[in-house]
């Protein structure tokens, strides 16, 4: 079973993201397991979902605790997060500058505020960054076909899968591991 | 116009000797007709249609918990309305405690959606089926048995009729036993209209007013010239004297009640500047929305 | 069928969606909103074709959905733990009226503290309105068991609450098999009563002294406790059409188990992982999942406790001054001594499927030899 855990503040989309990554492996054929953990709904108070994939279905009824994956829309909440020791982090960030790295996990940055904003989703003071990074996931994990993903956000973003798509692979190109 | 000749009411129904509930039904049902549904509320009327088996009504009547008169009737509504039985009339039937107290919250939730039933609120000015206690419709100066004398109603009655008619609602009127003709008309022109209708009708009650049970209907004509229930109709937000009283002394209306015996005389004061200030008001209103 | 990533409470909406309800009244509580949220969607894009009353209340709500139900038509509602208890008078009047109401219920936390979490308590206070229960661990459980509920509820003229953990169960999404066209002929004819009608004036619900009061009530005993057969009954039936099927309790596990785990909602999903943990070690244990709690089905209990030596009963619920409510029950019911409870997970607190095979553990070597509460350190 692969845990992935999502993390970032309300109005950034992390519920969404979940969402859509669930659905994502659910069409490659994968058992899924989708869990927003939901406080008060407010804005700008961090935000996590969790999303478990499995061979055969996922019986576990409480959030992921150390998850294999983690992908951080701010990252002013890494140092909170766990992961596992191996794992990987996938972060919403310009530039590795002040990115304290170590040898027990893998960092991967992209800048989807910046794709977001060229993609006209969501405005400055809150870029909808969530479609965007999981095109860097595609990529840096391989663990699904970006195919899948492009038919996911048709499926269920209606009039916005087109811009969403086009972010989702800016970001499949950029996604640098530092 | 005339009165329908037809009783729908039962005869041997279980009201006290004049009481004004009872009367009240008997006119409504005939303004409205056999294809009506009354939903009942805890109050007088309970045990007025009988236990069961029985039902006085001879309606369709479905009895409800206290303070669910007017969501019951537009949850009926609705469900007939879905099987194309839209020509039932649903009429909610409350006492002044299922309205003004403990009903208020859901029927302002059926007034604010404009849920297609005619709410009536039969008005005995207290909770008559417990025994006479004070309800936020009874008056200043009533004696009650949460109000004992000395320590009368203070605080005067609430103004059901504008409470409803703020709620923006096509039919909201006042009705009296004493005024058949009116009162029918009344329920035959809430009958015709789509949304929510209010009729508030006064309700006089022999044992808790402690009146004679032959006095009912000179109590409720009382009522209207001395002022004390005024008989208009807000149709449309626009308003309608139906009787301008000509102000007889209160104390012709209070003197026939044993409620009001130790009533002291600021708080006939107090009365009488409450329904002096409230046609003010409402003369004001008649005149600039009319 | 077609398979969807829905939570339990789109898995609810979903199926009112295909269950032709004519009525829904509703007012909104986290975390039930999404159920109405949905219908209120599926109504205005034209999927529906259903009266939605938009009430003021939670009590309101379900004094609308009497009104409709005893009119004729097929009603639903949801609600949550403060409604759910705002609601207590009108449960009573809907089962005593045998109006056939189906509500989904958001299991979650009592206030105070104010909670938004799972816990289990406001549905099992309300045990005694003689409504039907129904409790789900997923999202699946929660579609399927909306249509059987319908059926049920117009069957035995008795209302029905399908009740899902809080966020567990609700918002938590997976895939679940949706029907087509092929549930159709299940759930399309309506059974539902009529009990006013201006051609035959009768009164519903008028008063009774204590010598036609008891009769009344036998009535209604006799109702809901015909509801367990008439749900095997109809489970069958829908059965030949899903390929699933219900039963008022599902095992999971050794039939000759030397331990059984009991549990109900989200904490029955991951106590399967439980019973693969200890059989790794070597331990038969068996999970008993309470799907039907009301009717409460004790012959189902007797049958699975035959030669049980040990019993443990995860609650994510507790009746104060006593010990979690299923445990009560089960050990009410059946008089069983070697019955341990377990309160846990109130107010949304995480169980684990550790934390219950080692609770197992220490009751297989008497270790823990009275009921206790799961807490501590997470």
């Amino acid at each position: 079973m692969k845990e992935i855990g999502l993390h970032g503040r309300g109005g950034q989309g992390v519920v969404t993201a979940g969402e859509l990554l669930a659905n994502i492996y659910f069409k490659e054929g994968y058992e899924v397991q989708f869990m927003p953990s939901y406080g008060a709904e407010r804005r700008g108070s961090p935000s996590n979902a969790y999303v478990r994939v499995d061979k055969k279905r996922v019986l576990h009824r409480y959030p992921v605790r150390i998850p294999d994956e983690i992908i951080v829309l701010n990252v002013t909440l890494l140092p909170d997060l766990a992961l596992k020791e191996g794992g990987i982090a996938l972060l919403n960030l310009s530039s590795d500058v002040g990115l304290k790295k170590n040898d027990k996990v893998r960092f991967f940055i992209v800048d989807v505020n910046k794709i977001a904003l060229e993609c006209k989703l969501g405005t400055p003071a809150t870029p909808h960054v969530n479609t965007a990074i999981l095109g860097a996931y595609c990529k840096i994990t391989g663990n699904f076909s970006f195919d899948s993903l492009k038919k996911v956000y048709e499926e269920k973003l209606g009039k916005m899968a087109k811009l969403n798509i086009e972010a989702a692979e800016k970001a499949y190109d950029s996604v640098r591991e530092i | 116009m005339t009165i329908p000749k037809e009783e729908i009411l039962k005869p041997s129904h279980l009201a006290c000797p004049g009481c004004g509930a009872a009367l009240a039904m008997r006119l409504a049902l005939k303004a409205l007709g056999r294809r009506t549904m009354v939903v009942i509320s805890a109050c007088c009327w309970t045990v007025i249609n009988g236990t069961i088996g029985y039902n006085y009504s001879g309606v369709p009547a479905l009895h409800t918990a206290f303070e669910t008169t007017a969501v019951v009737a537009a949850g009926l509504k609705a469900s007939l309305e879905m099987q194309g039985k839209d020509d039932i009339t649903v009429m909610a039937w409350a006492g002044d405690g299922g309205t003004f107290d403990i009903g208020l919250q859901s029927l302002s939730g059926a007034a604010e959606r404009n849920d297609d039933i005619i709410y009536v609120c039969y008005d005995n000015e207290a909770y008559m089926n417990t025994g006479i206690q004070r309800s936020s419709a009874t008056p200043i100066g009533a004696e009650t048995t949460t109000t004992p004398s000395p320590v009368v109603k203070d605080r005067p009655k609430k103004d059901l009729m504008e409470i409803v008619a703020a709620h923006d609602v096509p039919y909201v009127a006042s009705a009296t036993l004493a005024y058949p003709n009116d009162f029918v008309k009344k329920f035959e022109k809430a009958k015709s209209k789509k949304g929510f209708k209010l009729i508030h009708i006064l309700s006089p009650c022999p044992p808790g007013h402690k009146f004679p049970e032959s006095k009912t209907i000179e109590i409720s004509k009382l009522a209207v010239e001395t002022g004390i229930f005024p008989l208009y109709e807000i149709e449309e937000g626009k308003y309608k004297i139906n009787k301008r009283p000509k102000f007889k002394s209160l104390n012709e209306y209070l003197d026939l009640q044993g409620r009001f015996r130790n009533m002291p005389k600021e708080k006939r004061e107090a009365l009488e500047e409450f329904i002096r200030k409230r046609w003010e008001r409402l003369t004001i209103k008649a005149e600039y929305f009319s | 069928m077609k398979k969807l990533v829905l939570g339990g409470n789109d898995a609810v909406a979903y199926a009112v969606k295909q269950c032709y309800v004519d009525v829904v009244s509703a007012y909104p509580i986290t975390p039930q909103t999404s159920i109405i949220e949905n219908i209120a969607h599926f109504i205005a894009k034209g999927e529906m074709k259903t009266r939605f009353i938009k009430v003021e209340s939670e009590h309101s709500a379900m004094a609308a959905a009497i009104g409709s139900a005893v009119a004729g038509s097929r009603v639903f509602t949801a609600t949550s733990s403060q409604g759910l208890l705002l609601m207590h008078e009108m449960l009573h009047w809907a089962a005593g009226l045998g109006a056939p109401i189906v509500m989904a219920n958001a299991n979650r936390a009592v206030a105070p503290p104010w909670s938004i979490w799972a816990d289990q308590v406001d549905s099992l206070s309300q045990r005694d309105t003689g409504w039907i229960q129904f409790y789900a661990s997923n999202s699946q459980d929660a579609y399927d068991l909306l249509f059987l509920s319908f059926r049920l509820a117009e069957k035995v003229k008795n209302p029905v609450m399908v009740c899902m953990d809080g966020f567990l169960v609700t918002h938590t999404k997976e895939p679940v098999a949706t029907f087509e066209d092929e549930i159709t002929d299940f759930i399309k004819i309506k059974d539902t009563p009529v009990l006013l009608d201006v051609d035959k004036p009768e009164a519903v619900g008028a008063l009774a002294f204590p010598k036609d009061y008891m009769p009344v009530k036998l009535e209604q005993i006799k109702r809901i406790s015909t509801a367990k057969e008439e749900f095997y009954n109809i489970a069958k039936e829908f059965k030949d059409v899903s390929k699933k099927e219900y039963k008022p309790l599902y095992t999971y596990g050794y039939s000759d188990a030397d331990i059984v785990l009991v549990a109900m909602g989200s904490n029955a999903e991951t106590a399967h992982l439980a019973i693969d943990l200890l059989d790794k070690e070597g331990i038969k244990s068996k999970l008993i999942k309470i799907v039907m709690f009301r009717p409460f089905p004790k012959d189902e209990f007797k049958k699975e406790f035959k030669r049980v030596k040990k019993v443990v009963v995860f609650d994510r619920n507790v009746s104060l001054g006593k010990s979690g409510i299923t445990k009560d029950e089960i050990a009410g019911a059946l008089g069983i001594k070697n019955i341990i409870g377990v309160v846990c997970g109130l107010g949304g607190v995480d169980v684990t499927e550790v934390e219950m095979a080692n609770i197992a553990k220490d009751v297989l070597e008497n270790k823990i030899k009275e009921d206790m509460i799961l807490w501590g350190e997470k």
